[in-house]
């Protein structure tokens, strides 16, 4: 039988190995079945091969392994062989899988090459270089039918890095070079855009800022700059514009302003030469000085355009060209300097001044031309009566002497006058009076005679019937009628003589009043032309006194600035007394420029008694007042108020009474001022808003208006607060709001202001609350009598640097009647304030005071309470010890309700002398009988009370009673626990609690920082310590920001440091380390060469009499003359220094006084006792005498010597002290008598300096900062 | 929770000084834990000591509350009545007639509203009447505001001495315009001759 499935050939081939069985056997199947697999593999190993033996040189493993099958399958091993055509089969089919798979993946390399590595858009040539040779290098790798591993290996592991890191690379190279591109484009637009060379830039700066944009540009240059390339342009080009250029713009401002400023300097400097030059013509340098003028003219010139045009072009080349202007300048003035004064002395030849005094003039030329000029017109116009005589004290009492002769006789040529006048009337009136009895007498008489006649006629026959019955009684009525007539005809006799008479006394007292009257009218010209003799001889040495050693002259402490003192010395021609007036306000004054302008104002206005109309004062004195008044007024008006006084005089307003200015007292006056103001502010207008136009107006009536000028000097401070919130309020629309919205009054607010207006409290309506606060708002705050120096300081500082915070607490008090603190909790506002002053800003400071009072209350009765507990200890180990804390509490609390402190303001504790000092301080009392605790003694008796009244007997342990605890304690010890900073509560020294004040009224915790301890008062080195003070004020509050800062003299006042005020400038330069060094070069240095210097005689003699009449201003005629005659024998001969001036005027003024009291009380003595005192009680006299009047005759040289002599002074601090009139400041300057520092009280207005009273009592103190 | 209520003394801390409540050797530091050992204290016939604690928790020493309204009336207007209204104001002790009149019939025995205290107390330093409300849970937060006060008529005070120097009086009686007699002029012989003339 066959074998199924093969050949014969093959079956023949298998059946040798079969033996000769047909192919039964299982073995012989086994085998044919492995003879077939065999043959089968091989068969599909060579299908495989012949399909792959081109393209894999791979086979010859496969074909080995085939042939060795092949070897056994010829051997009949079919089995093995069949297994190795198997692995044959396995290996050719890995092969060829290995190959589909290489031809697969080749192909997805290649579809991906195609696909996927583009070049990206503006990749470089490089770049398009370097990726292409990448992917010549893949289809490198991928070369042939069938890639070799390591080729595909290779092109997978480029495509991959192709794809993933070249191309994106390059993608993120484009993307970075597109970054760059505009980065740089952005840069080289700023660079091109904002890098110009600011105008006025000089060569040096334009090229030095070309070279800093070349550096940006040459970073810039590559067409793809590189980042660090990038950021060092970038970094560049900030600095150009950021620094460099605003540096230069900056540069060039500062060049431009100093050109300006040069320009502005050397303008009047230049006119100030160009004023002179025709004083010196004639003189030998003329020609050069006129030159260097000119020079300097044509400079300016250039300069002054160069403002608009030049200095656009080189504005930092400019300040250089201009540098020689004040070069030039300055050799200008030296030339003409000693030229001036050597043709200005010539020009003063004939003025009658003494040659210092020409010096002086000269002086004054060197600083105005126009003030010289305006000063030699003066003398000129005087020399016409005066002649060239030099005026002295000497020579005015003279004069005086010369007014006062002249007068009494003119009074009694007056008097002679009026009684030949009155006589000469009496006359007249008795010739009238005889000679109308004289006429009717005339038509009786004639009516007599008449009736005489005609009685005659009708009775003749009676008459001349002697027998007729009636004869007798016709005859009798005849004599009647005859008498009738004679006596009036002899009446008519009678007057004639009387008419004669009186017609002679007539004509005879007419005609010695004739003569009596041209005797008294030429008596009254010797007495005007004496008066005006003394007037202009005032006005000379006034001039001349001003222009010497006062504020007219150069080297004064206040000294005038030229141009304002060439518009203030031609009023020397006009009224002495009002020149003097200005120029001492103006001295002083804030404003001085609107002084000047007010004074020759008034002073025109004297010569019409300020006529409006037909409105008119004929009082001179009057005129005068006034006029002095509104000037003293004017030196606290900007330009702008006082520009509005013209107008104010033209309009008559001076002639409307404001009667309510000027009555009652200074407080009931500065309200009256403040209702007018506050009344024409709440005239809305048609909108409603508030009248701030009118007010304004309005507060002209307070500064200008008689009423108020002529009654006290309530006005200036007041009137600035009035303007200053009348301005805020305009700048503050939100302020106008708080008050338009303020509402009807509620609560306690209704009483308060119906007591305020006076209206009935159903009247009192929301109107009355916003006048209320908007007139609070304009009234100045300072210390009232009974107010609270720790209080007021707080309140001045809110108002001060708060106005929004003050307008809010205001609008509390007045709609509410409840104070809320910024600390603590609400407090009623008190009510019981004055009705003569402003009832909410009185009460601000009274609740702020209460606020506070509680605040200090809360705070003692805890220190107290903790004082007794830690003190309770004593009796521990007495008390059962479970209930030990309860008992120590029990104590704690019954100690702390047995006392109170009480604020007693009564008493004077500390400089009561100068009425402003802080009296008053607590007081302990036992609460349960109000008797004060003044000793150890009668706290420890009131201890031992408490602790009986308090340990109850079940506390103590067994041994041990509440009696019995009293009297085995140690008291001292327990007291000893009360004591603060070593003294017990009865020994405190004073109340003054500002760190409580301030947290009240602004909050947080607030301390006491003491930065010097207290010292003996009585010990202390007065002007070393003052020192001290300033050096501690710098270091405390130097370079701070703040305008306010509470302070206090501990125990004593509080007030408010004033860190950022301008005089303190010099001493604030640098940083706080500079201080010392500033110290001593603006306060010290100068003190001590004010100290060394020697003033002139003439000048010393000049203080001498202004403090002379200063010392005598409020004496009498005779006592004044005695006293000035008396220091006028010891007035100084020689120069001397500031200490020596002291003493002299110290001891000299208040002998002369004490000697002039001494003779009266001499002679008083011997009237009443019949005996001159003995000579030891009128020598004690005199020396009590002298040494009272030391204290006034030192304060007025004191006062003198720091006011007339340039001395640095530094304000500190708002005092809290003032009225509507004046504040009152700290000011730390050089004793000009020592050189060393002193505290002084500045008043302003005036701005004067006074030495503060008591100032050892002062700075003793501890000065602490409050914060 | 105990059902009797000890008597709390209140004091303060030793060290701190904050407010405390003692009673035997216990030691509140906080109202919030005595109401916690103590819940009878929140209890109707407790208000007294609870508001007397919680004003001491909320204002240690500045306020105390009133116990007895007549007896505060009373005492009040006492006080009024030995005060000279019109003296000045003065920075010594409180005066109430420098303040006013509370509506004394307003004044009442503390309530408790849920955790809500109001009471009515007396001003330390001025004895003046508060109304002080607040939670229980946090007394220092609570409000004390004054009464409204009614001012009381007063006279004008006594007006001080002023301190400031005025000089009004310099300018007294000087006239705007000069009497005839006072001015000074030619004298003139007067026009008496036409008296004589026919």
């Amino acid at each position: 039988m066959a074998i199924k499935g093969l050949t014969e050939e093959q079956e023949k081939f298998v059946r040798q190995y079969l033996g000769n069985s047909i192919f039964t056997r299982g073995s012989d199947k086994k085998k044919t079945k492995e003879y077939k697999a065999f043959l089968e593999a091989a068969a599909k190993v060579h299908e495989i091969i012949d399909r792959i033996s081109d393209l894999t040189p791979n086979t010859r493993p496969i074909l080995d392994v085939l042939t060795d099958a092949e070897n056994k399958n010829e051997d009949g091993d079919f089995k093995t062989a069949a297994a190795g055509a198997a692995t044959a089969l396995a290996m050719a089919k890995d092969v060829e899988t290995a190959i589909h798979a290489a031809q697969s993946k080749s192909r997805a390399i290649l579809t991906l090459l195609n696909e996927k590595t583009a070049t990206p858009d503006n990749a470089t040539v490089e770049e398009t270089a370097a990726l292409e040779a990448t992917r010549v290098e893949i289809r490198a790798h991928l070369a042939g039918i069938v890639p070799s591993v390591t080729g595909l290996q290779n092109a997978e592991q480029k495509i991959k890095a192709l794809i993933q890191t070249d191309i994106p690379a390059v993608v993120a190279a484009v993307a970075d070079r597109e970054v760059r591109t505009k980065r740089k484009l952005e840069l080289r637009t700023l660079l091109d855009t904002n890098t110009a060379d600011p105008t006025g830039s000089s060569d040096t700066t334009k090229a030095h800022l070309e070279g800093l944009r070349d550096d940006i540009r040459g970073l810039l240059a590559d067409a793809f700059p590189t980042t660090p390339d990038l950021g060092t342009a970038e970094q560049k080009l900030t600095t150009l514009i950021d620094t460099e250029i605003p540096a230069v713009v900056a540069r060039i401002e500062n060049a431009r302003k100093d050109i300006i400023k040069q320009v502005a300097q050397a303008k009047p400097r230049l006119a100030e030469q160009v004023k002179r030059l025709p004083k010196l013509l004639g003189h030998d340098d003329y020609d050069d000085m006129k030159r260097l003028a000119d020079e300097v003219i044509a400079t300016l010139d250039t300069a002054t355009q160069s403002e608009a045009a030049a200095l656009e072009v080189d504005c930092l080349q400019a300040v250089t060209d201009l540098g020689g202007v004040p070069g030039k300048l300055d050799e200008l003035e030296k030339q003409t300097g000693p030229a001036l004064i050597a043709a200005t002395k010539v020009l003063l030849k004939d003025s009658g001044v003494t040659d210092r005094q020409k010096d002086a003039l000269a002086s004054l030329a060197a600083g105005s031309v126009e003030a010289f000029d305006a000063a030699k017109k003066v003398l000129d116009d005087l020399k016409g009566d005066l002649g060239d005589l030099e005026v002295t004290p000497v020579v005015l009492d003279t004069k005086q002497k010369a007014i006062d002769d002249k007068s009494t006789l003119f009074l009694a040529k007056k008097e002679q006058c009026t009684e030949f006048l009155d006589q000469k009337k009496e006359a007249a009136t008795k010739w009238k009076s005889a000679k109308a009895e004289h006429d009717t007498l005339t038509l009786e008489i004639t009516a007599k005679t008449n009736d005489v006649n005609d009685f005659k006629t009708a009775n003749s026959t009676i008459l001349n019937d002697t027998a007729h019955p009636d004869h007798t009684r016709i005859k009798e009525d005849l004599a009647a009628l005859e008498l009738a007539e004679q006596q009036r005809t002899d009446r008519k006799q009678e007057l004639d003589v009387e008419l004669a008479a009186q017609r002679l006394a007539y004509e005879t007292n007419a005609q010695a009043l004739t003569v009596a009257a041209a005797a008294h009218n030429i008596l009254l010209d010797e007495v005007r032309a004496a008066r005006k003799e003394f007037e202009q001889a005032t006005a000379k040495k006034k001039m001349v006194d001003a222009v010497s050693f006062g504020p007219l002259s150069a080297t004064n402490g206040h000294a005038i600035d030229p141009a304002i003192a060439a518009e203030l010395i031609p009023l020397y021609g006009k009224n002495a007394a009002i020149a003097d007036k200005a120029v001492k306000s103006a001295a002083t004054a804030k404003y001085p420029e609107s002084v000047a302008k007010c004074a020759t104002l008034v002073a025109d206005q004297m010569d019409t008694g300020f006529a409006h109309g037909t409105d008119t004062w004929s009082n001179d004195k009057y005129c005068q007042a006034y006029s002095e008044q509104l000037i003293g007024v004017s030196g606290t008006c900007d330009a702008a108020t006082i520009g509005k006084l013209d107008g104010y005089l033209a309009s008559g307003r001076q002639h409307v009474t404001h009667d309510s200015f000027s009555t009652g007292t200074s407080k009931e006056r500065t309200k009256a001022r403040t209702d007018h103001v506050g009344t024409e502010l709440m005239k809305r207008d048609g909108n409603g808003d508030l009248n701030l136009d009118g007010a304004r107006d309005a507060v002209l009536d307070v500064l200008f208006n008689p009423s108020a000028a002529m009654s006290g000097t309530d006005t200036p401070v007041l009137a600035n607060q009035m303007l200053e919130t009348l301005d805020w309020l305009e700048q503050n629309p939100d302020a106008q709001d708080k008050v338009n919205n303020i509402g009807d009054p509620t609560g306690p607010a209704v009483g308060f202001l119906a007591r305020a207006t006076g209206k009935a409290t159903n009247q009192v309506k929301k109107e009355d609350a916003q006048q209320a606060v908007l007139q609070a708002m304009m009234t100045p705050v300072y210390q009232g009598n009974v107010g609270s120096c720790f209080a007021t300081a707080g309140v001045v500082r809110m108002r001060s640097t708060e106005p929004e915070k003050t307008l809010d607490t205001y609008v509390e008090m007045a709609t509410t009647g409840i104070f809320t603190p910024t600390k603590g909790d609400p407090v009623p506002i008190v009510k019981n304030v004055g009705l003569d002053e402003d009832p909410l800003v009185r009460s601000l400071e009274y609740s702020a005071a209460a606020a506070t009072a509680r605040a200090v209350g809360s705070k003692q009765k805890a220190t107290l309470e903790s004082q007794a507990k830690k003190g309770a200890a004593t009796f521990e180990q007495d008390i059962k010890p479970q209930l030990w804390p309860e008992v120590q509490q029990r104590i704690a609390n019954a100690v702390q309700q047995g006392f109170t402190f009480t604020y007693d303001p009564t008493i004077k504790v500390a400089l009561a002398g100068d009425g402003r000092s802080e009296n008053g301080r607590h007081v302990l009392l036992e609460a349960s009988n109000k008797n004060p605790v003044t000793d150890l003694a009668s706290f420890i008796a009131a201890i031992e009370n408490i602790i009986i009244a308090t340990v109850r007997p079940e506390d103590c342990v067994a041994t041990m009673t509440p009696q019995e605890l009293v009297k085995t304690w140690e008291p001292a010890v327990f007291a000893e626990t009360f004591k603060i900073k070593g003294k017990f509560p009865w020994e405190l020294s004073s109340g003054g609690h500002t760190d409580e004040a301030t947290a009240t009224l602004f909050g947080g915790d607030v301390q006491t920082l003491p930065f010097l301890p207290e010292v003996d008062k009585d010990t202390v080195d007065v002007q070393a310590r003052t020192e001290q003070v300033m050096q501690g004020f710098l270091d405390n509050f130097g370079g701070r920001g703040e305008d306010m800062i509470t302070m206090r003299t501990v125990g004593q006042h509080g007030f408010s440091a004033l860190p950022t005020h301008p005089s303190l400038e010099p001493l604030l330069k640098g940083n706080p380390p500079d201080f010392a060094a500033n110290m001593r070069d603006a306060l010290l240095t100068p003190g001590a060469a004010i100290a060394d210097a020697d003033l002139p005689l003439d000048r010393v003699l000049y203080m001498f009499e202004e403090d002379l009449q200063g010392f005598t201003r409020r004496d009498k005629d005779d006592k004044k003359k005695a006293i000035i005659a008396k220091v006028r024998a010891k007035a100084p001969t020689s120069a001397l220094k500031p200490a020596a001036y002291k003493a002299l005027v110290t001891q000299e003024f208040a002998k002369a006084r004490a000697e002039v009291d001494a003779d009266l009380w001499k002679a008083k003595q011997k009237a009443d006792t019949g005996a001159d005192p003995t000579p030891q009680q009128a020598a004690q006299y005199l020396d009590e005498q002298t040494e009272k009047h030391k204290k006034k005759s030192e304060q007025i040289a004191a006062t003198r010597l720091v006011n007339d002599l340039d001395v640095p002074e530094f304000t500190i601090a708002d005092t809290n002290w003032g009225s509507g009139g004046r504040h009152d400041f700290f000011v730390i300057a050089p004793d000009p008598a020592t050189g060393k520092p002193q505290l002084y009280l500045k008043s302003d207005p005036p701005g004067t300096l006074i030495p503060q009273p008591k100032d050892n009592e002062w700075v003793a103190k501890s000065w602490a900062r409050v914060e | 929770m105990t059902d009797t209520l000890p008597e709390f003394i209140p004091g303060t801390d030793f060290e701190t000084g904050a407010p405390t409540a003692v009673t035997g050797e216990t030691t509140f530091q906080s109202l919030n834990a005595l109401i916690e050992a103590f819940g009878s204290i929140l209890d109707p016939e407790n208000r007294t000591a609870l508001a007397t604690l919680f004003v001491h928790f909320a204002r240690p020493y500045a306020y105390s509350l009133i116990t007895d309204p007549a007896e505060y009336e009373a005492d009040y207007r006492a006080r009024l009545a030995s005060e000279d209204p019109s003296q000045p104001w003065n920075e010594g002790p409180a005066r109430l007639s420098d303040f006013g009149i509370p509506e004394f019939s307003d004044v009442k025995a503390p309530t408790l509203t849920g955790t809500v205290l109001q009471c009515w107390v007396r001003d330390s330093y001025s004895d003046l009447a508060y109304v002080a409300q607040g939670e229980t849970s946090d007394p220092k937060a609570a409000t004390f505001n004054p009464m409204p006060l009614t001012a009381i008529d007063r006279p004008e005070p006594v007006r001080q001495e002023e301190t400031s120097v005025q000089e009004p009086s310099r300018f007294d009686g000087l006239q705007k315009n000069l009497n005839e007699s006072d001015a000074e002029v030619p004298f003139d012989e007067g026009s008496l001759d036409d008296l004589l003339s026919p």
